[in-house]
């Protein structure tokens, strides 16, 4: 299981792109090629610390022309569980990381005869990928980035630079706000539309998108944060008999991990479904996007890597 | 009985030319049948969701690298050529317009597998984007931009595809699915990528009897849209005579030749014919490319090296539920067949 994590890297290069994102480019230790991606692809970053080690899912930014390097930026979120603080503020130019293969639960839909992309704040990052395979594919697309402040964004100049009239600014400086109603209204059939970003943009968009019409087919979408914090509970592992604390701001995965518990998982974000967990015993609280709500009712299935527990102790069968 | 073809990969490997139609006279070597895929572990058959991972296997098998290449080659790809118009309409070659990464992807995938595995064949050079491929066997040589549409005699797949072993077809992954969008099929087992092109998962497995209802269909596809390490299985059927190209294209060349099956030709006449199904996530495109590549070897050459074989088929073939004899396509001789091979089960 998860025989695909663990590719060795090395920061190579951190730059600031604001005060809250840091730009990471990481290459290979032996020199060997890392394989190309599709725009939309995530690699789980390692991170190991003195105590335990993390696990965070990023989106790739971009093919880099060495093939030896890959680049994610990242937000630095200090109500997280850790992992984007410790990138933030322990990783340094020669710290060692481990990545996964490239996986794509956000991929273009490449029927579309015109798409747009949407991103929020550290949402931007997805479609920096997407704008290689756009360059295969089409010039009818646009690009709509909303960030409190210029300065809070990233890739700005680059992507006015690239894509002139096709990119799409809100921001307080600009005094423009992003207006998914009127956005929506005017597209032509067989246009898709992609958002990154907060929840709560995400949800605009596809309650706009519901409510003009849209086919639910053409709206895609990625949430971009790590799982919250939630409620401390203990966990009992049926089969090897073992009881486990989860605290407050770790995720049900991260303890199976640490305490050396075989299980498979990519996205980390409760979307792919690799990681699901039959349940025993306990109420579980859902937080994801794979199980459908018969299953979530039947309390019968959790995802361990953003579900948690409403009851105080959960039993699981590992 | 076993005959040593850990081998079979070295040196120059590959037969002259032979006939895959009219004449036919295609023959195996001693190697190539012993490296046979034959596909029965039991007496008994039923669909199965039976995947592993590939490559991988005994040394000189076909399971040895991602793309086999065999003695077969020249005949194989001859066969191919004259079923593709050099240019204009296709019925054997298809892609729709959004696979052109998945198709570039393919291209890259064949040529440095063929080149690391076969070096005595096939070679690639790359100075940034300009690669030099060159293909000793076919006598090709030809140096393209990679990535720039037009730098190559054919689209990318449907030029690489002219020199690999094997029918292909790409999938693009979207809305939870899997899509035939494009491909190169010139030796179907009585299918149609003119027809297929563009369906759905569920859509081109359509009438494949019993398999929907085992559920075997929703887990592959579950599988599939998960799967990133390159994966294979093996499915089988009959084909009279050793013809490449059984399409339903074509039916109207070989369709005839089902009810050309005697007590007395059974043996030199039936095939069994094996294909190696693999699958590979390719990178840029997110698709993946699925292989479909037919081995051929008539009941007379597997009891000649191993009468064994011809005892387990027999029960296999007899023991088979009539809704997969009828799918399979070989209602018209099967009873003969059986007969022919019930010498081995006695």
């Amino acid at each position: 299981m998860s025989e695909h994590i663990g590719t060795p890297v090395v920061v190579e290069d951190i730059k600031e792109l604001s005060p809250f994102v840091k730009q990471f480019t990481l290459k290979t230790i032996d020199g060997s090629e890392l394989p190309p991606f599709s725009g939309g692809c995530h690699t789980v970053i390692t991170m190991h610390s003195d105590k335990k080690h993390f696990r965070n899912a990023y989106s790739l930014v971009g093919q880099t022309n060495d093939k030896q390097s890959y680049i994610v930026a990242i937000r630095r979120e200090d109500e997280g569980r850790g992992g984007s603080l410790f990138m933030h503020n322990e990783v340094e130019i020669g710290t060692q990381l481990e990545i996964s293969a490239p996986f794509n639960l956000f991929g273009l839909n490449k029927t579309a005869h015109k798409h747009i992309m949407i991103a929020g704040g550290i949402g931007i990052t997805p479609f920096m990928a997407y704008l290689q395979d756009l360059a295969f594919l089409t010039d009818n697309f646009e690009l709509h980035y909303a960030t409190r402040k210029r300065s809070y964004g990233a890739y700005i100049d680059e992507l006015e630079r690239r894509l002139g009239s096709k990119f799409h600014l809100y921001c307080d400086d600009n005094d423009t706000r992003l207006n998914l109603h009127e956005l929506l209204s005017d597209q032509p059939l067989g246009t898709h539309v992609y958002v990154c970003g907060p929840t709560g943009m995400v949800d605009a968009v596809l309650q706009t998108a519901e409510e003009l019409g849209w086919p639910e087919t053409s709206v895609h979408y990625e949430v971009f944060k790590a799982p919250d914090p939630g409620n401390p509970f203990k966990v009992v592992l049926a089969k090897s008999n073992k009881t486990l604390s989860v605290a407050a701001n770790e995720t049900l995965l991260d303890v199976l991990e640490n305490n050396d518990v075989d299980i498979d998982w990519s996205c980390r974000g409760g979307a792919c479904g690799l990681c699901k967990t039959a349940v025993v015993e306990g109420e579980v609280e859902h937080r994801d996007f794979f199980l459908s709500d018969e299953e979530k009712e039947s309390n019968s299935a959790m995802m361990p890597c953003v579900s948690r527990c409403k009851s105080g102790t959960l039993t699981i069968d590992l | 009985m076993s005959y040593d073809y850990s081998s079979y990969h070295q040196g120059d490997f590959m037969k002259p030319a032979e006939t895959m139609r009219d004449d036919f006279t295609f023959t195996k070597s001693p190697a190539g049948i012993a490296r046979f895929p034959y596909p029965w572990l039991e007496d008994e058959y039923m669909y199965s969701v039976n995947m592993e991972p590939h490559p991988g296997g005994p040394k000189g098998s076909p399971f040895e690298f991602n793309f086999d290449v065999d003695e077969h080659y020249l005949s194989e790809m001859k066969d191919r050529e004259s079923v593709l118009p050099a240019e204009g309409f296709h019925n054997r070659f298809q892609a729709l317009p959004h696979m052109k990464l998945a198709q570039w992807d393919t291209l890259e995938l064949i040529m440095e597998s063929f080149a690391r595995d076969y070096p005595q064949y096939f070679s690639l050079e790359k100075n940034g984007n300009v690669w030099t491929w060159e293909n000793k066997a076919l006598g090709i040589k030809d140096t393209f931009e990679f990535g720039e549409w037009g730098s190559l005699p054919y689209e990318p797949a449907e030029y690489i595809w002219r020199q690999a072993q094997g029918d292909f077809t790409l999938l693009d992954q979207r809305d939870n699915d899997l899509w035939a969008d494009a491909g190169m099929i010139t030796s179907a087992a009585d299918w149609s990528l003119r027809f297929d092109v563009g369906m759905r998962f569920s859509e081109w497995h359509g009438p494949v009897p019993r398999a929907q209802e085992l559920g075997v269909f929703d887990r592959a596809l579950q599988f599939l849209l998960h799967m990133r390490e390159p994966t294979r299985r093996t499915n089988w059927t009959l084909t009279v005579n050793a013809r490449q190209d059984t399409s339903a294209d074509s039916f109207d060349e070989w369709g005839h030749e089902r009810s050309e099956v005697t007590p007395e030709n059974a043996g030199e006449k039936v095939h069994l014919r094996v294909e190696l199904q693999s699958l590979f996530r390719l990178p840029r495109s997110n698709a993946l490319l699925f292989g479909i590549r037919a081995y051929l070897c008539s009941f007379a050459d597997l009891a000649k090296y191993d009468p064994a074989l011809c005892k387990r088929a027999h029960r296999v073939l007899k023991g088979l539920p009539q809704d997969m004899v009828d799918y399979k396509g070989f209602t018209l001789y099967k009873d003969t067949l059986v007969e022919w091979l019930s010498q081995f089960d006695k």
